[in-house]
């Protein structure tokens, strides 16, 4: 089931059509929103949200209509978004509270909750400090905190990472992957490190100029776009690259040697192939195995 | 073994996520959790309790005027004594206007603007709340803190009265006194909130804000004065209406008419009646021009709300 849904969507920046006749679904679980920049990725995330009025088509979130049940949407969502936001003048606990209340909770539920959901973020040494006062890791753990306040069925996280150390990076990858998986709640991270996405999304949507490019899940769209070889040979040869194409292989990447090559259909015997291009090139072979791709190699095929 | 009956086993505290299945409120009333929020920050400030007791007195030192007189006998206080009821709350509700201006500065400031500022709004409207909640929410705030800081010593004054004058008929003779005086303390919290809410909007500094808003409050009051004195022909009370076409003489000009005050500058002081007479503005263009500033206020802050900035071109 998915946890929302688009249908034939156009958002327009004024004369400018940034999503143009979108149609897509987002599956339960985690799922990554990827795209280059201009994508249309955070775009899709605010006319979701309800904050861009689309020109044209239908979008739900979880089976509410966006156009016309917009605040409840809203309490069944949890937003976490890209810019640094806060409500000023206030202390962790006090902020979280108030988000949870303007979320509809009841005030000591907010406050007590606002507690337990900080103590989660790693904020509970730091909760009655002002939020002005924060560095830019605790700031990106505050806004996952007022976002989780009043316990979401949907979160959406934009850019989860930015602007955190390689630590801070690292325990914000955890959080999100823990409250994705097991815990009831579906949440859609929209990044372009794809590294992010790797670590924790189940489900990836690739969108380019305001259109899905692949969707699936990442195991099987590692492996969707044919079978990968690395190969390394003793020396260069553009004779040996030649006679793969010329028998419908794809030259991926080349590193001095070492190539990775796509067969758009699994060859009967890859050795085989191999060897025989070896010999009628007369390039030397070291040595060959099936390529580990990521999720990068799959994004650039995409896109590319 | 059980985890009860072997506690150096039992888990102490479970930290992980867990999700909330308690109550959630009706979209209702969510306005009023950002009045209470908003308020709270605001009587915090440094300076609150300092202009509240500042706006009080001129409440105050009627009351110490009626206290004397009637210890020495009316007429006895100096001229104050001999004023009337409305004439008295006029006085005091006149005089307490700076105040009340520089509290709207203190708590209307910053509503909207550090919520630019901070980015806030991203969050408030990421939460089930219109964009209607959230002004009215920040315009309830500003109005509660002006309305009391007008009204509670209004009322304190009133109280004061009628414990001294009850039996003198002060209910009899004043019946509609106490629906004008919460009618006139009302005026400076719609209006003065409804402005500054959209002077507010219009920026990300609450500093730019408060000093945008003393702006106009002056420069108006200086304008219009000026515009006073140039007006054709000898009609004193059009020259008067437009000397009160500013946010500070239109509640000095409307509060006159709520009291139904007398015209005189200084009223009391005997023998000079006609001395500091001063034409009474017109009631209907002073309506029209408050309800103009008010719309323009609530207006442009309508406009000025996004979660998203949208750059059109």
């Amino acid at each position: 089931m998915a946890v929302a849904s688009v249908s034939n969507l156009y958002v327009r920046y004024g004369r400018k059509t940034v999503i143009s006749d979108l149609t897509l679904d987002i599956p339960e679980g985690c799922c990554g929103l990827l795209g280059p920049n201009g994508a249309g990725k955070t775009t899709l995330l605010k006319s979701l949200l309800g904050f861009l009025k689309p020109s044209g088509g239908q979008s739900k979130v979880l089976n509410l209509d966006v156009a016309t049940q917009g605040p409840l949407i809203r309490q069944r969502l949890g937003v976490m978004p890209e810019i640094d936001c806060h409500i000023p003048g206030m202390n962790a606990v006090s902020f979280v509270a108030y988000a949870g209340e303007l979320a509809g909770m009841p005030g000591s539920q907010a406050l007590r909750r606002a507690h337990e959901v900080l103590e989660y973020c790693g904020l509970g040494e730091a909760r009655y400090r002002n939020v002005e006062t924060y560095s830019t890791g605790m700031k990106q753990r505050i806004k996952l905190a007022q976002a989780l306040v009043h316990g979401p069925k949907l979160l959406f996280l934009d850019e989860p990472t930015n602007g955190l150390d390689p630590s801070g990076r690292e325990e914000m990858l955890t959080l999100v992957r823990e409250v994705s998986h097991g815990k009831g709640l579906n949440v859609v991270v929209c990044s372009h490190l794809l590294p992010d996405i790797e670590r924790t999304c189940d489900s990836v949507i690739v969108l380019q100029g305001g259109q899905v490019k692949v969707q699936g899940d990442i195991g099987t769209l590692r492996n969707s776009l044919g079978s990968h070889v690395d190969v390394e040979l003793r020396e260069h040869s553009p004779g040996f690259l030649d006679t793969l194409k010329a028998r419908g292989a794809r030259v991926v990447s080349s590193q001095g040697p070492r190539y990775r090559v796509a067969f758009g259909e699994e060859p009967k015997s890859l050795a085989r192939e191999l060897f025989s291009a070896a010999e009628t090139s007369g390039a030397q072979l070291r040595g060959f195995r099936p390529a580990r791709r990521t999720l990068e190699d799959v994004f650039l095929e995409v896109l590319e | 073994m059980s985890e009860q009956a072997n506690p150096t086993q039992a888990q102490i505290a479970d930290l992980s996520y867990r999700g909330y299945d308690g109550p959630l409120q009706s979209h209702a009333l969510r306005w009023w959790t950002i009045t209470r929020y908003s308020l709270r920050q605001a009587t915090r400030k440094k300076g609150y309790v300092g202009i509240l007791l500042m706006a009080a007195l001129p409440y105050l030192l009627q009351a110490f005027f009626l206290y004397i007189g009637s210890q020495v006998g009316v007429g006895q206080g100096g001229g104050q004594a001999s004023l009337s009821f409305p004439d008295r709350f006029n006085s005091a509700y006149s005089s307490s206007l700076l105040w009340l201006f520089l509290m709207t500065l203190m708590v209307g400031a910053g509503s909207i603007a550090a919520d630019n500022r901070a980015n806030a709004l991203q969050v408030y409207l990421a939460k089930p709340i219109t964009k209607l909640d959230y002004l009215v929410g920040k315009w309830m705030s500003i109005a509660i803190a002006v309305g009391a800081t007008s009204l509670l010593p209004a009322v304190a004054l009133f109280i004061f009265c009628w414990g001294m004058y009850a039996q003198e008929g002060f209910l009899r003779d004043n019946s509609t006194l106490f629906f004008r005086m919460v009618g006139a303390c009302l005026l400076p919290a719609v209006l003065h909130s409804s402005i500054m809410l959209g002077v507010s909007s219009t920026n990300k500094n609450p500093r730019v804000a408060g000093a945008a808003y003393a702006g106009i409050y002056f420069i108006l009051a200086a304008v219009v004065q000026v515009a006073g004195q140039i007006v054709p022909g000898d009609n004193q009370e059009l020259a008067s209406t437009v000397r009160h076409l500013s946010p500070g003489g239109l509640l000095e000009g409307l509060g006159k008419h709520i009291y139904q005050a007398s015209d005189n500058l200084f009223p009391g002081m005997r023998g000079m009646s006609g001395m500091f007479e001063q034409a009474k503005p017109e009631l209907w263009p002073m309506v029209a021009a408050a309800l103009v500033l008010i719309a323009l206020g609530l207006l442009v802050a309508r406009s000025r709300i996004h979660a998203v900035e949208v750059v059109k071109g």
